[in-house]
């Protein structure tokens, strides 16, 4: 009779056991998934080249200098209107804020220091996430691209064109 | 005497079994959710894009040389004044 009793105790122990298991294969499961698919994937790099790529289609194609920007040295641009002439648009209802920046210099060989035109575009409050570009809290600041090429003017001044991108949306790219 | 010692060991060898069977599920668990964070670690996709040779993305990124390159065959004066500043800036 007392033999009866300790095979039940044993029982109850290997089932408590089996228990403890089957917490932790699903604790680990648990941990895969919140890792894996907790993390996002990152775009934003691949973004901001993009945005460059399509503003440098935008201000020069096949090496020559878009005529509504620059015409015969000087240039014409209205700022306001610079999304439109490429069509972008920075605002997204998706966001309360812009999460875009971009910034367009015209350097005139004989003065490479200064540049001759300057366009700015969106939210300059990310423009100040590019200065640090390692540490920790790296990857959920905004990305940026610079990048500079060069081309010409319909009568054949020569200008260096930097191009910086930059992209924010860190919630939707970044597990912060 | 001798029958209760046996039982004793056969008792201590089956708790043994079961400790060591536990660990082992651990470990094993331990592995996968490593991998899984490691794997969450790649989802940064333009350093997966880079590291592929065999992706467009590349490319892509040749688009400004192409530009250069164009507005070369328009007006190739002061090239090496021009190739220096696109690489200092």
């Amino acid at each position: 009779m007392i033999k009866l009793q300790n095979k039940r105790g044993g029982e109850e122990i290997l089932a408590m056991y089996w228990f403890a298991i089957i917490l932790i294969i699903a604790g680990g499961i648990y941990l895969m998934i919140y890792y894996f698919y907790g993390t996002p994937y990152d775009i934003r790099d691949l973004e901001s080249r993009i945005l460059m790529n399509q503003i440098a289609d935008c201000v020069s194609y096949g090496g020559k200098i878009n005529s509504s920007l620059v015409l015969g040295g000087i240039f014409s641009v209205n700022q306001e209107n610079f999304l439109d002439t490429c069509h972008l648009n920075f605002n997204s209802s998706e966001w309360d804020v812009e999460q875009f920046y971009t910034e367009v210099n015209f350097y005139e060989l004989d003065n490479l220091e200064n540049s001759s035109f300057m366009i700015k575009k969106g939210n300059e409050d990310w423009e100040a996430n590019c200065e640090i570009q390692e540490g920790e809290d790296y990857e959920k600041l905004a990305q940026c691209a610079e990048k500079s090429f060069y081309s010409v003017d319909e009568t054949n001044n020569q200008y260096i064109i930097k191009i910086l991108t930059v992209v924010r949306k860190s919630e939707k790219n970044v597990k912060l | 005497m001798l029958n209760f010692k046996k039982n004793k060991i056969a008792t201590i060898g089956e708790t043994l079994t079961w400790i060591v069977a536990t660990f082992v599920i651990i470990a094993i668990l331990a592995v996968f959710v490593i991998g899984a964070m490691g794997m969450s670690k790649l989802k940064d996709v333009s350093s997966i894009l880079v590291s592929d040779s065999s992706s467009d993305f590349k490319e892509e990124s040749q688009i400004l040389t192409t530009k250069t390159s164009l507005a070369y065959e328009l007006n190739n004066e002061n090239k090496k004044i021009i190739e220096e500043a696109i690489n200092e800036k």
